[in-house]
């Protein structure tokens, strides 16, 4: 019975809070496929050492920190890696920062729909072939007949005008 | 810029490893940066799953505009698509995260306010559905394959409780019923009856750093974490105060007895009814200044330390650094204050004139500061609504200070009415120590010590004695790490002993009465700005004397 409650419990907090964990992990390993295997792995970890969980703290803090250790261990045994990564110390940066501004970051996922829909027609087609159809900067370029260095301009500009449409901050 | 452009290259795995080196040392610097980093990754994230709903793919487009088409008979039944597929992306994305919200799996009434309440429903019941159906959502929950059995996990290590209540504690909504079904979905949620906030889409602009006594909005207490939005009434009650930082990082230390709201329209406006304000303004651009208005008065600031105080019959603006311009309400003609200047504005047309301060404020540097809260306090007196946590207690202490010393005295060592002790210390860095003399009851649960608030790393520290384990330890309560562990000399219960801890740059050395100390490297030179002395355990030890001490 105990354990059913501990169960719930976590079902309840970890659906909080997954895609936040989830956001993290790709900030730490950088591909969309790793941070997925990691999720698996990590989900499985913090479920098992839930009964640890002090729920006095606030959980993504204590998940991202266990996150931190299951992407060590994961980078350690993931011999080739293709892309440079945030240094340790910066991903702990970012973990106390979901921790302390989770609600801003929440509420900025809340309304990421509402501001893809305010982009314009090109801006909405380039998303598209980045997150719809997973090219590669220099693919989007040679589907659009543009440089690569067009592609990630525009990117930049996207991704700015949706974090200041989310409300997390200043595009400066 | 150079921040969004390296950013966006680190998602795209572009990213050189100088470029990831430079990214990383902007982020080291800056807090904001680190937001907006998590907000990318964020929406990085989100993108793969609202791309496959809300952003067709080029050749599902419809033909481009000066060709009238026909009214698609399919219409109403892809907006209905578009909306379930919408309704069950608000749910995979978030929205169902509201506490308001009632139920998994697309309930009527998520979708419902979807479509009532956002704009991409609208796009999309315009626009053909993709043909591809939408993918799974990426994170998508792994506990279904791993059904916990009746006893899986090891036996659980000693939980390190924290000393002291977390002074971030998360905004989460009131906890919803469980769901039993033992799936990642979301579980059911019951509907509370919420008080609505005045503009429930208004953006955050401050979050609460910390608070001290009662800080209201609509008459709910704030706690540290909260997000402020525009439009939402404020209120400090007496001897209380509330420090709010905006997404920017200016700061406002908002003391007892006020009454304020914050807006943004081309700026930041604070609209200071009543009570006292001081602003720590970071430089932003011109095309967003802070104003703040009062009954009588307008200032606006761009990068600068200004403090304005509101009374019945007049306003006062006083400026530490910078410039900030004033006028009266009714007129358009103002006043530019200079640093160490301050002017009276109550009603009336006499034209402003800047006053200088006969005395220099004192300089908080270089000397252990008490909050105002703490200044106003006679020894013995605490204030009525001290928070007592819940696994926490801690003896009653009696404050006094002396020079640049501070010491607290436990004057009610009973350990029944007890209750926790904080010292909040504005920007004490090293060289001090800490000394807590202290003695144990008896009883194995107690542990005894103090946290400290690092205002560098924003990490908290803990020093303490645990008699059950007989360990002296230092840990980071922020990630529930032990950066030493020792068994020191026997320490006896109803036997007084003294914690010491001096900080010196980056190490503590910490020991028990007379031993040799045992030292710490932290990772940074803290600047403590708080300091909890707490003790644990069903009969609390007894704090006699806290001293802190700078040479």
């Amino acid at each position: 019975m105990a354990d059913e409650a501990a169960n719930e419990e976590f079902l309840r907090v970890y659906t909080r809070h997954q895609h936040t964990v989830f956001s993290f992990l790709l900030g730490a390993v950088g591909s969309f496929s790793d941070a997925e295997d990691l999720l698996q792995e990590i989900s499985v970890v913090l479920w098992r050492k839930f009964d640890r969980y002090d729920p006095d703290r606030p959980f993504v803090a204590w998940a991202l920190g266990i996150a931190k250790l299951e992407i060590a261990k994961y980078l350690r045994t993931k011999r080739r890696r293709t892309t440079a990564l945030l240094p340790p110390d910066v991903l702990e940066a970012l973990a106390k920062t979901w921790a302390r501004d989770e609600g801003i970051l929440r509420e900025a996922r809340e309304r990421l729909a509402s501001c893809v829909a305010k982009l314009a027609p090109k801006e909405r087609q380039l998303l598209s072939y980045r997150y719809h159809e997973g090219l590669s900067q220099k693919e989007i370029a040679n589907k659009s007949s543009r440089s690569v260095g067009a592609v990630n301009t525009r990117l930049v500009r996207i991704r700015r005008q949706l974090l200041a449409c989310t409300k997390v901050g200043p595009g400066d | 810029m150079r921040f969004f452009t390296l950013a966006s290259r680190y998602l795209d795995q572009v990213a050189s490893e100088e470029e990831v080196a430079e990214l990383a040392e902007i982020l080291r610097k800056s807090a904001t940066r680190q937001l907006q980093m998590a907000g990318l990754l964020e929406q990085h994230a989100n993108l793969t799953r609202l791309a496959a709903v809300l952003i067709p793919r080029p050749e599902e487009r419809p033909p481009l505009k000066f060709e009238p088409r026909a009214r698609d008979p399919r219409g109403p039944a892809l907006a209905l698509v578009a909306a379930v597929l919408l309704g069950l992306l608000a749910l995979s994305v978030g929205l169902s995260e509201r506490p308001d919200q009632t139920a998994a799996g697309g309930s009527p009434s998520a979708s419902a306010r979807v479509r009532a309440s956002s704009s991409p429903a609208a796009t999309i019941g315009l626009q053909p559905t993709p043909t591809k159906a939408a993918p799974a959502p990426s994170a998508s929950p792994p506990i279904e394959a791993t059904p916990k059995t009746a006893s899986p996990t090891p036996a659980p290590a000693p939980r390190r409780t924290p000393l002291a209540t977390d002074p971030t504690p998360i905004s989460t909504p009131p906890a919803p019923t469980p769901s039993p079904a033992p799936s990642l979905t979301p579980a059911p949620t019951p509907v509370v009856p919420v008080q609505t906030p005045p503009t429930p889409t208004a953006p955050a602009l401050c979050r609460v750093l910390r608070t001290s006594g009662r800080a209201l909005r609509r008459g709910e207490p704030l706690t540290p974490g909260d997000s402020i939005r525009a439009g939402e009434e404020l209120a400090t009650e007496a001897g209380a105060s509330l420090t709010l930082e905006s997404l920017e990082g200016t700061q406002l230390q908002i003391g007892g007895g006020a009454q304020l709201s914050l807006t943004r329209e081309a700026g930041t406006q604070l609209d200071l009814h009543q009570g006292k304000v001081a602003l720590v303004v970071k430089k932003t651009s011109r095309k967003a200044p802070w104003r703040v208005v009062t009954p009588h008065a307008h200032a606006t600031v761009v990068g600068t330390t200004f403090e304005v105080e509101v009374r019945a019959d007049r306003t006062r603006v006083e400026v530490f650094e910078g410039r900030v311009s004033v006028r009266r309400v009714a007129q358009r003609r103002a006043l530019t204050l200079r640093k160490g200047r301050y002017v009276l504005i109550s009603p009336g047309k006499r034209a402003l004139r800047a006053l200088k301060r006969k005395r220099p404020r004192p300089q908080p540097k270089g000397q252990v500061v008490l909050r105002e809260d703490f200044q106003a306090m006679t020894p013995g007196e605490w204030p009525r609504d001290w928070k007592r946590p819940r696994k926490a207690e801690a003896a009653l202490l009696e404050v006094a200070r002396e020079g640049q010393n501070l010491y607290l005295r436990s004057t009610a060592p009973d350990g029944k009415k007890a209750q926790k002790g904080s010292l909040p210390i504005s920007k004490l860095t090293p060289p001090f120590s800490v000394e807590v003399r202290f003695r144990l009851t008896g009883q194995r649960s107690e542990r005894v010590g103090f946290n400290l608030w690092n205002g560098v790393d924003e990490r908290r520290y803990g020093v303490d004695y645990s008699a059950s384990r007989r360990r002296l330890t230092v840990f980071n309560t922020s990630h529930d790490e032990d950066l030493l562990d020792e068994a020191p000399q026997q320490v006896e219960a109803r036997t007084w002993h003294t914690l010491r801890a001096r900080f010196a740059g980056k190490k503590i050395f910490v020991g028990l009465d007379d031993a040799e100390p045992l030292s710490v490297e932290l990772s940074a030179t803290p600047r403590i700005e708080e300091l909890w002395l707490v003790s644990l355990g069903r009969d609390p030890a007894h704090f006699d004397e806290v001293v802190i001490r700078r040479p």
